[in-house]
C-alpha cells in the first residue's frame, strides 16, 4: 500500500515542482541576503570601473556607474519581486472574484461588472500611471497599483469565462438538481477547474507584471532612479545592448529564472488541487 | 436577441461616456502643460499664458468638457494641439498600421500556440512538456525591444533576409509580427494545454488502448474544444490590447501605429489626439469583448440557455 | 463542425485584411535619393514654433533667408543681395536678389518678407519664435526688392537672428491660401520643394529646378522617423538608409570600426549644466554651490557617460556664442568640496536633484552620475528621473528642487538671447531662469552690451558678464555635448552646423 502522499510530496514528486521549489527557494535566498549587500557594494559607485566584464572580483562584471552586476540583481530582486508578486496577488484577489461573480450571477450584475473591467481595459496604462502619481505619487507600492489595476480585468474575464463553460456542463447541473449549496459548488466543483487557467496566466502576468514596472519607471513613477530592480536596470542598459549586452541579459535572465521558479511550483501545486490526478498519484505513487 | 443587442449598443454608450470623462480629468490632472510644450525654450509665462486661452485651456473645466462632448457627438473629435491636422484624418492611417500588424501577429499567435500547447499537452510531464513550460515563459519574461532588436541583428542585417524597420512593403510586417506574437503566444500555449489536461486526462487515459486513430481524434477535437473558451477570451483580451497599439514594438521597428501616436501625444499634453485614440480604442475594445461573448454561445451550445 | 468553419474562415479573413491592405507604398531609393533617419516626428513645419532641432535640417532645404549660416556658424547673404545700415543706426535697408520665385511660383519680393515678418510677430498667431522678429519694430517695402528693417534700438546681432533656422521667408501665396494648413504643405524658395508628409512615415521633398546656380544633387530626399537609436543605427549600417542623426555615444568605437559608414560629430552642440536654486537652502549659499562644482568629476563623466563626446563647459556662454570667455572649469576635488561644506554648516545637507530622461543624450545617467558623486562628499541625495518631458518642465516651474538638469542650444547664437533667457533678473523664477539668478549689475551690463554696436566693446562687455556670473556659481557647469551622426561612407561633403546640430544635407554628394 503506497503510503499517504502530502501536499508538499505532491509537489515535490515531478521534476518540475522539484526545479521550481530550488529555484524559488534560491531566488528567496539571494533576494533575503540582497539588502544586506546592497549598503555597500550596489551603491559601490566607481566611474573608473565602468562596464568592466566578468572577473574574479566582479562575477558578473559592472555597470554604468561601476556598480557590482551581480549584487545589485540580487540587491534589485525585492523589489521586482514585490511587484510581481504584488501586481498577481492584486489581479486574482479582485479580478477572480469578480470573474466568479460575473459568471455566476450574469444578468445586470455581470453587465456592471464587465463595462467596469471594460473601462479599466480601455484606459491606457501610460494615463493610468501618471494619474496616479499625480494623486498618490511614486513609490514601489503605487506602481504594483498602478499595473495592478491592469491585471484585474485579465483574470475577472478569464475566470467569467470559464464560470459560464463549467456552470453549463453537466456535473455542476447535477450537483445543483442534487440540491447542493453554491458556497460547496464553488469549492469542490469550480474552483479546481478554474485554478488551471489561473495558475497557467499568473506566471506570465508576473513577468510582464515586472517588465511593465520597468517600463513606467522611465516615468519617474516607482523605484527612486539608481536603485536597483530589475526592469529598471534593462530599462537603462537598454541603449547599451549593442556595446555591453550583459548588462540587459544578466537582469532578463534573473527575471526569468525567478518567474519560473514560481511558476513551475504553481504548476506543480495545480496538479495537487487538480482532484483526479491527485487520486491517481495516490493510487499508483508516481504521475 | 434584439433586445440584447439594443441593451449592449446602450451599454456600450454609457462606457464610452464614463471612459472620455475619466480620460478627459486624468489628462488635466496630471503634471505639464500643452502650451508649455509649445512654447519651449521662447516660454514666458506672458506667451504661455496666451497660449492656454487660444487653446481653450482657460476656461472652465465643466465648459471644456461640454463642449467637447458636444463636439464628438457631431463626430467633430478636434484638431491635434502638436500638428494641427484633425484628429479623425491622423487617427485613421495610424489604426489601419495598427490592425495589420495586430491581426497578422494574432495569427501567428493563435496558430503557432495552439499547436504548442496541444504537443505539450500530449507530452506532459515529460522532457518536452517541460521543455515548452519553460520557453513559453522565456517567450513574456523577454522584454520586446530584445526580441526584436534580436531578430532585427540577426534576421535582418546579419542573415539579410527581410528588411529590418520601417513601413514600406509587406516583408516590413514580419519581424515586427513575430515579436508581438512571441510576446502573446505563451499565454496561448498555457491555456491551452491546461484546458486539454483536463480533458485529456480521463477521456484519453480510457482511450489509450481504443484501436484506430480515429477515436484519438475525437477525443482530440472534443478537449480542444474545451479549450477554446478560454483561448477566445484571451484572443479578444490581446486583440483589445494590441488594437491600443505596442508602443515598444512600434518604436523598435519605427511601425507608424497607434500606440506611439498615443505615446507621443501624452507626452506633448496633445489632448484631443489622447481622447480621440482612447475613444476609439474603446469602441473596438468594447465591440470585441461584445464579440467575444457572442462567440461563447457559438463554441458550446450549452450556454447558449445560460440566463442572459 | 461547425466550430472548425468559422475558425478557419475567421482566419482566412484575417490573413486576408493582412495581405491585402496596402502597407505603405515604397518611394524604391536610387543612387540620387538620399534616405535621412529623424529621432522624433515633429508635428509641423511652420517656423512659428521650434517642437524639434530636426525641423531645421527641413527649414535649410525647403526655405531661402535673407541671411544663413554657413558651415562655421558665420551669417552669409541668401537672399540679400546688399546690405546699408543707415546713420540712424537703427535701419537696415536691404536690397534682395532679383529674379527668385517661389516653389508656388510667387516671385521673392519685399512684400514676401514684410508678410513672413509680419505674420510670425502677430500677437494673435501667438509664435515663440517671435522672438527673432522682435527686435524689428517696423517692416518697410521700398520698392519690388527693397526692403527696410527698422528695429527699436541698435541691435547688431539682426543678421543671426534672421540666419536663425526658423527665420525663413515662406511664400505669401500659400500663407494666405493654405492658412491654418500651412505648416503641413510648406511653401518656400529653398532648393528642394516639400511633395508630400505621411504621418508616422515619411516626408518627401523634390527638387526644385526654379532655383539660382546649379541644379540641385538630390533628385528625392525622404525623412523617416525612426525613434529607436539602435534602429536608426541598423538601418544606415545595412544601407536601408543614408543618414541617422543622432546616434549612441557609446557606439561610436564599433560604429568606427565599419568601412561601410562614417560618423559626423557636431563639436559642442549644447551646453549641459545643472541650473542650481539660488533661492533655496542649501544651494542659496555660495560655499555650497562650489562646493558641488568641485565635487563633480566633469572629466570622468565625458570620458565614460558620453563616451568621449563632449568637452568640459566652461562658461555659461559656449562658444560658439559671441564673446565666449573661457573661465572654469572647477577641478575635481571632493576634499575642497567637504571642506566648503563644512564652512557652509551643509555637510550632509539634502540635495534634490531633477533630471529628464530620454530628452537629450545620457541626461538620466549624466544625473545619476552626479548624484552619486554628491553622496561621496557626504550630502543626502533626492534624484528624480522624469522621462515626461512636460510633468519635468512643470516640477523646474514649481522650483521645489536644488538642482536641475538643462541642455541649451546656443538658438541664434547670440549672447543676449542665452542670458535673458537664463540668467536675466527679470526673469528670476520665471522660464527658463527657475533657478532665479539675480544679480542688478549683470542685468544693467546685459542692457549695456545689447545696444553696443562695436563689435569689440560688445565682446569685452560679454566678456565681463560671464566673469560676474561664474563668480555667483549659478550652475553646476558639466559639459557641451557632441551630436553625433551617422552616415553611409559614399556620402560626401555633409556638414553639421556647430552648436545646433543641423544637417546641412543641400551641398551633399554622393562620391562614387
Amino acid at each position: 500500500m503506497p503510503a499517504r502522499v502530502g501536499p508538499l510530496g505532491l509537489v515535490l514528486h515531478s521534476a518540475a515542482g522539484g526545479i521550481g521549489s530550488v529555484l524559488v527557494a534560491v531566488t528567496l535566498l539571494a533576494v533575503t541576503i540582497g539588502p544586506w549587500l546592497s549598503s555597500h557594494e550596489a551603491d559601490g559607485f566607481d566611474m573608473a570601473g565602468a562596464f568592466q566584464p566578468s572577473s574574479a572580483r566582479h562575477w558578473l562584471g559592472t555597470d554604468q556607474m561601476g556598480r557590482d552586476l551581480l549584487v545589485r540583481i540580487m540587491a534589485g530582486g525585492r523589489l521586482s519581486l514585490l511587484v510581481g508578486l504584488g501586481t498577481v496577488l492584486l489581479g486574482i484577489g479582485v479580478g477572480v472574484p469578480l470573474g466568479l461573480v460575473s459568471g455566476g450571477a450574469g444578468g445586470k450584475l455581470d453587465a456592471v461588472i464587465m463595462r467596469g473591467v471594460d473601462i479599466l481595459l480601455a484606459i491606457p496604462a501610460l494615463i493610468v500611471a501618471l494619474a496616479v502619481i499625480a494623486v498618490i505619487g511614486p513609490g514601489a507600492l503605487n506602481i504594483t497599483l498602478a499595473i495592478g489595476l491592469r491585471s484585474i480585468p485579465i483574470y475577472a474575464r478569464i475566470v467569467r469565462a470559464e464560470v459560464i463553460g463549467l456552470t453549463a456542463r453537466d456535473f455542476i447541473q447535477g450537483a445543483r438538481a442534487l440540491g447542493a449549496r453554491p458556497g460547496r459548488i464553488l469549492w469542490r466543483h469550480l474552483l479546481p477547474n478554474l485554478a488551471g487557467s489561473v495558475v497557467a496566466i499568473s506566471g506570465l502576468r508576473m513577468a510582464t507584471g515586472i517588465l511593465t514596472a520597468a517600463s513606467l519607471t522611465f516615468l519617474g513613477l516607482g523605484v527612486p532612479a539608481g536603485e536597483a530592480e530589475w526592469g529598471a536596470m534593462i530599462n537603462e542598459a537598454k541603449q547599451y545592448i549593442r556595446v555591453h549586452s550583459h548588462l540587459v541579459t544578466y537582469p532578463g535572465v534573473a527575471i526569468m529564472l525567478s518567474v519560473l521558479g514560481f511558476n513551475l511550483v504553481g504548476d506543480a501545486l495545480q496538479d495537487a488541487i487538480n482532484p483526479r490526478i491527485r487520486a491517481r498519484i495516490r493510487s499508483t505513487g508516481t504521475n | 436577441m434584439l433586445g440584447y443587442i439594443a441593451s449592449r449598443v446602450l451599454q456600450l454608450l454609457v462606457t464610452l461616456l464614463v471612459i472620455t470623462v475619466l480620460v478627459f480629468a486624468m489628462l488635466r490632472s496630471i503634471p505639464g502643460d500643452p502650451a508649455m510644450v509649445i512654447a519651449g525654450t521662447e516660454a514666458t509665462p506672458e506667451l504661455v499664458a496666451r497660449i492656454r486661452e487660444g487653446l481653450g485651456l482657460e476656461r472652465p473645466l465643466a465648459v471644456q468638457l461640454a463642449r467637447y462632448l458636444g463636439d464628438v457627438l457631431t463626430g467633430d473629435l478636434g484638431r491635434s494641439i502638436r500638428t494641427g491636422a484633425p484628429v479623425t484624418a491622423e487617427m485613421y492611417p495610424r489604426f489601419v498600421a495598427t490592425l495589420q500588424l495586430t491581426l497578422a501577429s494574432l495569427l501567428v499567435a493563435v496558430l503557432g500556440g495552439t499547436l504548442v500547447g496541444v504537443a505539450a499537452a500530449l507530452h506532459r510531464g515529460r522532457l518536452a512538456d517541460t521543455a515548452i513550460l519553460i520557453g513559453s515563459l522565456a517567450g513574456t519574461s523577454a522584454p520586446s525591444f530584445w526580441v526584436g532588436l534580436v531578430l532585427m541583428i540577426y534576421i535582418g542585417f546579419q542573415a539579410n533576409l527581410l528588411p529590418i524597420a520601417g513601413y514600406d512593403s509587406a516583408l516590413h510586417l514580419v519581424l515586427p509580427a513575430l515579436t508581438v506574437a512571441v510576446g502573446g503566444m505563451p499565454m496561448i500555449i498555457r491555456l491551452v494545454r491546461a484546458a486539454l489536461m483536463e480533458t485529456l486526462e480521463e477521456d484519453y487515459v480510457r482511450t489509450a488502448r481504443a484501436k484506430g486513430l480515429r477515436e484519438r481524434a475525437v477525443v482530440m477535437k472534443h478537449a480542444l474544444r474545451n479549450a477554446l473558451v478560454p483561448v477566445v477570451t484571451v484572443v479578444g483580451l490581446e486583440l483589445g490590447r494590441l488594437l491600443g497599439g505596442v508602443v515598444v514594438v512600434e518604436s523598435v521597428f519605427a511601425w507608424p501605429g497607434l500606440g506611439r501616436m498615443l505615446l507621443e501625444a501624452i507626452q506633448a499634453r496633445d489632448f484631443p489626439v489622447v481622447q480621440g485614440s482612447v475613444l476609439l480604442f474603446s469602441v473596438f475594445l468594447i465591440l470585441t469583448n461584445f464579440a467575444i461573448d457572442l462567440c461563447y454561445g457559438v463554441i458550446d451550445p450549452r450556454i447558449r440557455h445560460h440566463a442572459r | 463542425m461547425r466550430e472548425r468553419r468559422m475558425l478557419m474562415s475567421v482566419g482566412a479573413l484575417m490573413l486576408l485584411l493582412v495581405l491585402a491592405t496596402p502597407i505603405g507604398l515604397a518611394w524604391a531609393a536610387g543612387k540620387q535619393d538620399l534616405v535621412v533617419l529623424l529621432s522624433r516626428e515633429f508635428g509641423h513645419l511652420d517656423p512659428v514654433d521650434l517642437q524639434a532641432s530636426d525641423q531645421g535640417i527641413l527649414f535649410h532645404l525647403i526655405f531661402s533667408y535673407l541671411y544663413r549660416l554657413n558651415k562655421d556658424a558665420v551669417p552669409v547673404p541668401d537672399l540679400v543681395e546688399s546690405e546699408r545700415i543707415e546713420k540712424d543706426n537703427v535701419t537696415w535697408t536691404l536690397t534682395l536678389k532679383k529674379g527668385r520665385t517661389f516653389h508656388d511660383g510667387t516671385p521673392v519680393n519685399a512684400d514676401a518678407v514684410k508678410h513672413t515678418i509680419d505674420r510670425m510677430v502677430d500677437p494673435e498667431r501667438k509664435a515663440p519664435q517671435r522672438v527673432l522678429f522682435a527686435p524689428i519694430k517696423e517692416v518697410r517695402v521700398r520698392g519690388e526688392h527693397t526692403v527696410q528693417l527698422v528695429t527699436h534700438q541698435p541691435f547688431p546681432a539682426l543678421r543671426y537672428n534672421l540666419a536663425h533656422s526658423n527665420a525663413v521667408i515662406l511664400s505669401p501665396t500659400a500663407d494666405r491660401k493654405l492658412g491654418k494648413d500651412f505648416g503641413r504643405n510648406p511653401v518656400g524658395s529653398g532648393p528642394y520643394r516639400f511633395v508630400e508628409w505621411v504621418a508616422g512615415q515619411r516626408i518627401v521633398l523634390q527638387r526644385y529646378d526654379g532655383g539660382p546656380g546649379p541644379r540641385p544633387y538630390w533628385e528625392t530626399i525622404i525623412f523617416k522617423p525612426v525613434p529607436d537609436t539602435v534602429t536608426r543605427e541598423l538601418l544606415v549600417e545595412k544601407g536601408e538608409a543614408d543618414v541617422a542623426v543622432r546616434v549612441n555615444p557609446l557606439d561610436t568605437a564599433r560604429l568606427s570600426a565599419n568601412k561601410a559608414v562614417r560618423l559626423l560629430v557636431a563639436e559642442g552642440a549644447r551646453n549641459a549644466f545643472f541650473q542650481l536654486n539660488m533661492t533655496r537652502p542649501p544651494t542659496d549659499n555660495l560655499k555650497v554651490r562650489q562646493a558641488l562644482n568641485y565635487a563633480v568629476d566633469k572629466d570622468a563623466i565625458i570620458k565614460v557617460v558620453l563616451n568621449g563626446a563632449g568637452s568640459p563647459s566652461r562658461t555659461v556662454l559656449e562658444k560658439p556664442l559671441l564673446g565666449s570667455k573661457a573661465i572654469g572649469p572647477y577641478p575635481y576635488d571632493p576634499k575642497k568640496a567637504r571642506q566648503l561644506l563644512k564652512e557652509a554648516g551643509a555637510d550632509g545637507a539634502t540635495i534634490d536633484i531633477v533630471v529628464s530622461q530620454g530628452n537629450h543624450v545620457q541626461d538620466a545617467a549624466t544625473g545619476e552620475a552626479v548624484a552619486n558623486y554628491l553622496k561621496a562628499v557626504g550630502l543626502k541625495v533626492n534624484l528624480k528621473v522624469l522621462g515626461d518631458q512636460p510633468a519635468y518642465v512643470e516640477l523646474m516651474r514649481r522650483r521645489e528642487h536644488s538642482a536641475a538638469f538643462i541642455a541649451w542650444s546656443p538658438g541664434t547664437f547670440d549672447p543676449d538671447q542665452v542670458l535673458r533667457r537664463l540668467l536675466w533678473g527679470e526673469n528670476a523664477g520665471k522660464p527658463w531662469n527657475f533657478g532665479a539668478f539675480k544679480d542688478d549689475a549683470v542685468d544693467a551690463l546685459i542692457e549695456r552690451a545689447a545696444g553696443t554696436l562695436d563689435p569689440e566693446a560688445r565682446k569685452a562687455l560679454y566678456e565681463e558678464i560671464q566673469e560676474k556670473i561664474f563668480a555667483q556659481v549659478p550652475w553646476i557647469f558639466l559639459h557641451r555635448l557632441n551630436g553625433v551622426s551617422l552616415l553611409r561612407a559614399d556620402i560626401d561633403n555633409l556638414h553639421v552646423l556647430p552648436g545646433v546640430e543641423i544637417l546641412l544635407i543641400a551641398d551633399a554628394r554622393r562620391t562614387n
